[in-house]
């Protein structure tokens, strides 16, 4: 095996997410189990509600894990601190800003937040951080308009790159391409792919564009009812995994395509 | 975002407006003082008449002071309030503050006649009314912070608070039924509101709320910049939720309650100011904006009161109606003119 030990950033370990009332508790999916090493990309990829969602708030600890165990630099993921987890982990979710006043700079800037003193207050190094990220993303020419101003694509990058400036070795992201047109769907999943290759940032990404996933993805975690399976796209090919992802009446996977099609 | 150069220089005509309107405010009223004998007064020289020092003095001056930590005071916590709740209708009295403060002075005033308590007439003096004013407030923002501890969603703490203010006003409502014609007046006369009552020793007190709540809201303004995005964003940024929401409650209670203690139920600027700086400054950092609400909020509430003096006719009018009356349209012309109210 490739898996290096030392290598190992996020492992899952027979992990049950879901969410819970007073009452009850809703288990959304149970036993996954996976090792992610850095600098890797990651696509999770599964039918509407299977929970990867779930899954992306779960190792972003915004919702808390049901059973199991997750390590994060092989330490227990419930012994880091808010703002420790912070500087591991960064995401970008479906949901837009609350405020669509803010600027692109304002909004870029908060990225800093877990490193910024009482008042917020940027230094050298932080504008300098913020530039970067600013032209790895393309978006320089925005940073003076508002988010009410931007289009889907722009505040996506925008969003990556507020997440690039939080300067964390994980970045998660929520269906990053959605509401995306082809080429900008494409525009961002290569943009994640060199964060990952250049900058060795562990990349976890929820996608429903398993074609494209499968040709960026170092691995992906195709999350079905009965299993979740783990693997690089070409093991997951010859496993069969896409072929039962949906029912199979309308759309079938050809494994020579790489890519889902149209029966006829 | 703006340079900085451009703020400055905002915050400067701010500052020269808040001095020219304090000045307008304590030159104006039913007695027509020169503003030269008003600035020789106010810097502890003796003015052509020894009346004019003490109108001036005992009791435009802390009027004007009042107006200032009232206005200022109002505006920040309706910014606390519409950043918290990420809802641009939010404004200080949404947590109930002001049904918990009318509640305390209705059963002061109103519950005195019907459960036959006689506080007697020395009781019913302006002291009183703060004290019952406050109680009320405070019960209010217990209420509030208990459920703050179980909910974690800040929309239904927004839902609850509204509750909260439908149940005082009910009951209020079922006391002015049994109240009667003068009780029922001088209840009304405290909703109006008012900024001239406050004595010396009450604007200290208001003086040392409003640094208190001021001071805490500036501790927040990181975590109030993170919420801009959301609470999941914020949370992620290694934002304590939970303690934050604590503190800005704590500081808009402060706020809001202790000025709804001394000058009554003052409506509309918590709620406008935020808008309007946001318009003209244009900016989304609760650093550059809190002082900026402040002032305007200051400024508004100065320019209220003076309207409110009606130069030349010996008559006050309910500074809370005119608030309302002079901010509204304002609003809706900047509305009219933008089309779209963000916040």
């Amino acid at each position: 095996m490739s898996n290096n030990y030392s290598n190992n950033i996020i492992e899952v370990k027979n992990v049950s997410i879901g969410y819970s009332n007073k009452k009850d508790t809703f288990i959304v999916s149970e036993n996954i189990n996976f090792s992610i090493n850095k600098g890797e990309l990651i696509s999770i990829v599964g039918t509407n509600g299977i929970g990867k969602s779930t899954l992306l708030k779960t190792l972003a600890r915004i919702q808390p894990q049901k059973n199991g165990i997750i390590l994060l630099n092989n330490k227990k993921f419930n012994e880091y601190s808010t703002l420790d987890i912070a500087t591991q982990l960064s995401i970008v979710l479906t949901e837009s800003p609350s405020s669509k006043n803010i600027t692109v700079k304002e909004l870029v800037s908060l990225g800093r937040h877990p490193y910024t003193n009482w008042i917020g207050m940027l230094t050298e190094m932080d504008e300098k951080i913020i530039e970067e990220s600013l032209i790895d993303t393309d978006t320089v020419n925005l940073v003076n308009k508002k988010c009410s101003e931007l289009s889907d694509g722009q505040l996506q990058r925008v969003m990556i790159a507020r997440a690039l400036v939080q300067d964390t070795p994980i970045i998660l992201l929520d269906e990053p391409t959605t509401h995306l047109d082809i080429y900008h769907r494409a525009y961002i999943l290569k943009l994640l792919k060199d964060l990952a290759n250049k900058k060795k940032k562990t990349i976890i990404f929820s996608t429903h564009e398993i074609d494209l996933a499968i040709q960026v993805s170092h691995k992906m975690i195709v999350m079905t009812t009965d299993k979740i399976y783990f693997d690089k796209p070409e093991m997951l090919i010859k496993l069969g995994c896409f072929e039962n992802l949906f029912p199979s009446e309308t759309i079938e996977f050809d494994n020579e395509l790489k890519q889902f099609i149209l029966k006829k | 975002m703006k340079n900085q150069k451009t703020y400055r220089f905002y915050f400067l005509v701010l500052i020269l407006i808040l001095i020219i309107t304090f000045i307008i405010s304590i030159s104006l009223g039913t007695v027509s003082i020169p503003v030269r004998e008003v600035i020789i007064s106010l810097f502890g020289g003796e003015p052509l008449k020894s009346s004019w020092k003490y109108i001036i003095l005992d009791y435009r001056l802390p009027k004007a002071i009042t107006a200032i930590l009232a206005g200022g005071g109002l505006a920040v916590s309706g910014l606390l309030m519409q950043t918290l709740f990420r809802n641009p209708l939010a404004g200080p009295f949404v947590l109930g503050l002001s049904s918990g403060a009318s509640l305390g002075v209705a059963l002061l005033i109103l519950g005195t006649g019907i459960f036959g308590i006689s506080f007697g007439g020395f009781l019913l003096g302006s002291w009183s009314l703060v004290i019952a004013s406050a109680f009320g407030s405070f019960l209010v923002l217990l209420a509030v912070l208990s459920v703050t501890f179980k909910v974690k969603d800040t929309m239904t703490i927004l839902i609850i608070g509204l509750m909260f203010g439908s149940v005082t006003a009910a009951v209020v409502s079922v006391l002015s039924y049994f109240s009667n014609a003068e009780q029922l007046q001088q209840f009304v006369f405290w909703s109006f509101g008012t900024l001239g009552n406050v004595s010396w020793n009450g604007i200290l007190i208001l003086f040392f709320c409003i640094t208190i709540g001021l001071w805490i809201s500036i501790l927040t303004t990181k975590s109030l910049n993170a919420l801009l995005l959301g609470e999941n964003y914020a949370k992620s940024m290694g934002v304590n939720l939970k303690l934050a929401t604590f503190w800005i409650i704590v500081a808009t209670s402060l706020l809001a309650g202790s000025i709804t203690a001394f000058a009554g139920p003052i409506a509309f600027v918590g709620l406008a100011v935020p808008h309007l700086t946001r318009q003209y400054f244009n900016s989304s950092n609760h650093m550059v904006l809190l002082p900026a609400v402040f002032l305007s909020g200051a400024v508004l509430m100065l320019i209220c009161d003076t309207v409110a003096q009606l130069p030349f006719i010996e008559l006050t009018l309910p500074i809370n109606a005119i608030t309302s009356l002079l901010g509204a349209p304002v609003v809706i012309w900047l509305l009219v003119r933008k089309r779209k109210l963000f916040f």
